[in-house]
């Protein structure tokens, strides 16, 4: 099994068009607003809508009263006729929808967004496409779903389409870029962005292209605009967010850590989910503790963010609905996929994990970190042929990387072919190359896996691998390990995060009872909330 | 033909606007009784509304009379109500050769001389055609209700609308209310347009020209709810009359308004009033909005015989996008192509009445 995602980066987010509706980042600069939706309308005009349907009592006159729904002022008025509408056997689903709109808020927004199949079936979106060409919100959906099936070419057109119908939309230009980096075109999305004319005058644009060059590992044009940017103020701290976090990036593979921190701090102050995400990955840097306080600023979900939480502390039930989630949001990642397969294989829900590495490799074949979770789901159910063929075709990839990930899982074959020696040999193989890599986290995983499939496949001396493995586990901790551990009845104790960072700390004045938000990044272990005594000091 | 009448009549004591019902106008009108009084739901009108005879060929009418001397408290008030009666008699004067919007048959001012008043008291009127009511009460939303009469009542406004088009007018308040009901001849529905007093003119010399919207809110392009208009004004203001003609058709067939139907299917920070942005920031999003709106909750109640053509003049005529408003091949060339869409709907309303013959004589 395997959990080693490749280096993360703040490379925009492409989501469907109902996550992104409730995002900053949808629309670059412009903002939608946060007032109260207002449209006039006249205040004798619903009394005489009124008069007018009670005179008659007519399903026309009370359409036309109810289309005043429109102003939320005076849905009120409107609750009478809403509810005699919905008994009425001759209304239509518009008018039991708008009826319901003025009795129960927000019926039609989740109707038409949330609870909409076109989210979901490729088959409704050609069909909104085909009565209407150029609704690029639908291209742009129905190239993630071409992309979610591996149709790279179709996924291209239609993102090619929306960009020449919207050639200004924030969505479908980030949107693209994400589609050349997840074909691995890095050059090419950088180009793209690169040439996009708003990308030099929209902070959402400059944090994709600084994002991108550093993917592309090329320069950026945008880094030392951005850098000015930030330093004088040039936008809002609400759209400055991904920009702070993609120079913050930056700094951090520059090896300047006070720099990257300040400027993840600056990116934490009005977070997305994309910044949270990479606070969170970058945290061994960071040290930047990234509260559920911080996380729920974010507009919706921020999947991503809180499924790496729940990893780290090796709440995979938690962590695996949290990860489908962030996979509905972004169906064509592979990312996602390789984690929930990787949980729900550490869990023992091993058909689970076999359909979570089944739909990441409909997206992306090549994947060999999904080909060998799909080997080991393969083998604990007991399809041992087939999981063989996978760990054949993962050798055949020649991944170096993935050489002592195969061992193991051969390890697990052979020992439910009932091959115990030979089974054990090839899992030692597999925690010897993981020393030689030092890579103690994973050692500690193997070994736990190993215990596992030891008990499973009932090996003689399968208790004393489990107290090697839970010793190893008390001497070096692994979420998964933790987890695997409490399988077998292993009394597997979280261990505690390091101290962190917070960026904001809560100082209470006694003298002067006063409490005061300071915004600033705290040394590590500092306390939330600190009470002053300047006046005693004094 | 214009007929002005300016109808001096002494009297005791000044009758007020809205109890004049048993006086004659001119010798020839004879008010039979109120019909309404103040605003209507665009907020528009502002007179009081009656019944009333005409005493030479027997015919019903109907008659505004606007007391704008009770304005006189505020100049600015005066000057506005003074503005848009004379407005509206022009647009009724404009438009009295068009079979389609409902006529003005006369207009002048009704004068009271009090006794012993030297100085009279005068309210403008004007007599137009009288309808049966307009077709909010006519309309049925049953599945097995006559498409025929939907269809043919959209043939009429279109063309109501085209015959406006070619004058260099946009009517601008389309609504079930404005649509009046007309006694048929046989099976051809009479239907036309009223309330021509919220038009704009090609010119720029109405008193709406400069208004954003003055029409009904409920009914308004949704371009307009966000404050963006077109510069040309073909593009601003027929388009604008074309995308209520289409919504229009949406009241007819589905019970609702589209432009209600879109804003209330957005996020409530993407609704106008609240988002900051431009129209064309946000038009991906209504256009989203609209499509799917159009294809869950309006398409599926139009009837199967038409659904195909309907749906396509819906989506020609409500486009989100003004400048792509209309038929197609007509906007390639340069119009809107209302009148297409009027031949369109006449033939479909041809075909939907053979098809109801059929069906019930299959019955």
């Amino acid at each position: 099994m395997n959990w080693l995602l490749p280096t993360r980066r703040l490379i925009p987010k492409w989501r469907k068009a109902k996550f992104s509706l409730h995002h900053p980042d949808m629309f670059g600069l412009v903002q939608p607003g946060n007032g109260h939706a207002t449209v006039d309308s006249c205040d004798q005009a619903v009394d005489v809508a009124l008069h007018a349907w009670e005179a008659s009592k007519s399903i026309g006159d009370l359409a036309d009263l109810l289309a005043f729904g429109i102003d939320p002022r005076r849905r009120e008025q409107l609750i009478g006729p809403a509810q005699i509408a919905l008994t009425m056997p001759n209304a239509t689903v518009a008018l039991r929808l708008v009826a319901s709109e003025i009795l129960n808020q927000g019926q039609s927004e989740l109707a038409v967004w949330n609870n909409s199949t076109s989210a979901r079936s490729a088959q409704f979106l050609r069909t909104l496409l085909r009565n209407a060409p150029n609704d690029v919100l639908a291209l742009v959906d129905l190239a993630q779903h071409h992309l979610s099936h591996g149709k790279r070419k179709q996924a291209y057109r239609a993102l090619l389409a929306a960009y020449q119908i919207s050639p200004n939309s924030v969505h479908v230009i980030r949107a693209i870029t994400r589609f050349w980096i997840h074909v691995d075109e890095y050059e090419q999305a950088h180009r793209f962005i690169k040439g996009v004319r708003r990308t030099s005058s929209d902070p959402w644009l400059m944090a994709t292209e600084i994002a991108t060059a550093e993917v592309a590992r090329a320069p950026s044009t945008q880094l030392r605009r951005a850098h000015r940017a930030i330093a004088i103020n040039s936008f809002s701290n609400r759209n400055l967010t991904e920009l702070a976090g993609a120079i913050g990036g930056n700094e951090l593979s520059n090896g300047k850590l006070k720099e990257a921190r300040k400027l993840f701090r600056l990116a934490l102050e009005h977070p997305t989910d994309n910044v949270i995400a990479q606070a969170i990955t970058s945290q061994k840097y960071l040290g930047i503790d990234v509260d559920e306080k911080l996380i729920s600023k974010v507009p919706n979900g921020a999947f991503e963010g809180r499924a790496l939480q729940a990893f780290a502390a090796a709440d995979f039930e938690s962590a695996s609905s949290l990860t489908e989630c962030w996979a509905d949001e972004e169906v064509f990642s592979s990312r996602p996929r390789i984690l929930l397969s990787y949980f729900q294989g550490a869990l023992g829900n091993y058909e689970e994990s076999l359909c979570a590495a089944d739909a990441g490799l409909n997206a992306d074949q090549k994947d060999m970190s999904l080909r060998g979770n799909r080997a080991y789901a393969l083998a604990a159910l007991g399809h041992l042929d087939e999981a063989l063929s996978e760990l054949a075709s993962i050798q055949s990839g020649g991944n170096a990387d993935l050489i002592p990930q195969s061992l193991a899982t051969k390890g697990m074959v052979l020992l439910h072919k009932g091959l115990h020696e030979e089974g054990k040999q090839s899992y030692e193989a597999a925690l010897e190359e993981f020393k030689r890599l030092k890579e103690d986290a994973q050692y500690t995983d193997c070994l736990a896996f190993f215990a596992r499939a030891a008990v499973q496949t009932k090996v003689p001396g399968s208790s004393e691998i489990t107290r090697r493995a839970f010793d190893r586990y008390k001497k070096s901790y692994s979420p998964a390990a933790a987890v695997v551990l409490r399988t077998l009845d292993q009394k597997a104790e979280v261990k505690e995060p390091d101290s962190t960072r917070k960026v904001v700390q809560w100082e209470w004045d006694r003298q002067t009872n006063k409490l005061q938000e300071k915004r600033f990044l705290t040394s590590k272990g500092a306390p939330g909330f600190l009470v002053a005594d300047r006046g005693e000091r004094r | 033909m214009e007929n002005k009448f300016n109808d001096v009549q002494n009297v005791v004591k000044r009758p007020a606007a809205d109890d004049l019902a048993g006086i004659v106008i001119s010798q020839r009108y004879r008010l039979e009784r109120l019909l309404h009084i103040g605003k209507q739901e665009s907020g528009g009108n502002f007179g009081v509304g009656y019944i009333a005879t005409d005493l030479q060929d027997g015919n019903q009418r109907f008659v505004k009379v606007v007391d704008f001397r009770k304005r006189l408290h505020s100049l600015h008030e005066l000057r506005e109500i003074l503005e848009w009666a004379e407005f509206e008699i022009l647009m009724h004067k404009a438009c009295l050769r068009m079979s389609k919007v409902v006529r003005m048959v006369a207009h002048g001012e009704l004068a009271f001389l009090e006794e012993g008043s030297s100085e009279s008291y005068n309210f403008i009127c004007v007599v137009m055609e009288l309808g049966q009511g307009d077709i909010k009460n006519h309309v049925d939303y049953a599945p097995e209700g006559s498409a025929y009469w939907k269809l043919w009542v959209l043939r009429e406004i279109s063309l109501a609308v085209v015959q406006m088009e070619r004058a260099s007018l946009a009517h601008n308040d389309i609504k079930p209310s404005n649509v009046i009901r007309f006694a048929s001849e046989g099976d051809r529905h009479s239907i036309k347009l009223g309330d021509v007093g919220r038009a704009i003119t090609k010119s720029g010399s109405g008193p709406f020209d400069d208004w954003i919207w003055a029409g009904d809110p409920r009914h308004k392009p949704l371009e307009t709810l966000f404050g963006y208009q077109e510069q040309e004004w073909q593009d601003r203001s027929t388009a604008a009359d074309a995308y209520m003609l289409g919504n229009l058709v949406c009241f007819l067939f589905a019970g609702a308004s589209m432009t209600e139907r879109v804003v209330s299917s957005l996020p409530p920070n993407l609704r106008p009033g609240t988002f900051v942005g431009s129209y064309r920031d946000i038009i991906d999003v209504i256009r989203h909005a609209w499509n799917m709106t159009l294809d869950k909750h309006i398409i599926p109640t139009i009837p199967e015989q038409s659904r195909t053509e309907l749906s396509s003049i819906i989506r020609w005529l409500t486009d989100p996008d003004p400048v792509l408003r209309g038929e197609p091949a007509a906007r390639r060339a340069g119009t809107l192509g209302l009148d297409r869409v009027h031949s369109k709907l006449e033939r479909m309303a041809r075909r939907a009445q053979v098809f109801e013959r059929l069906t019930s004589a299959s019955r």
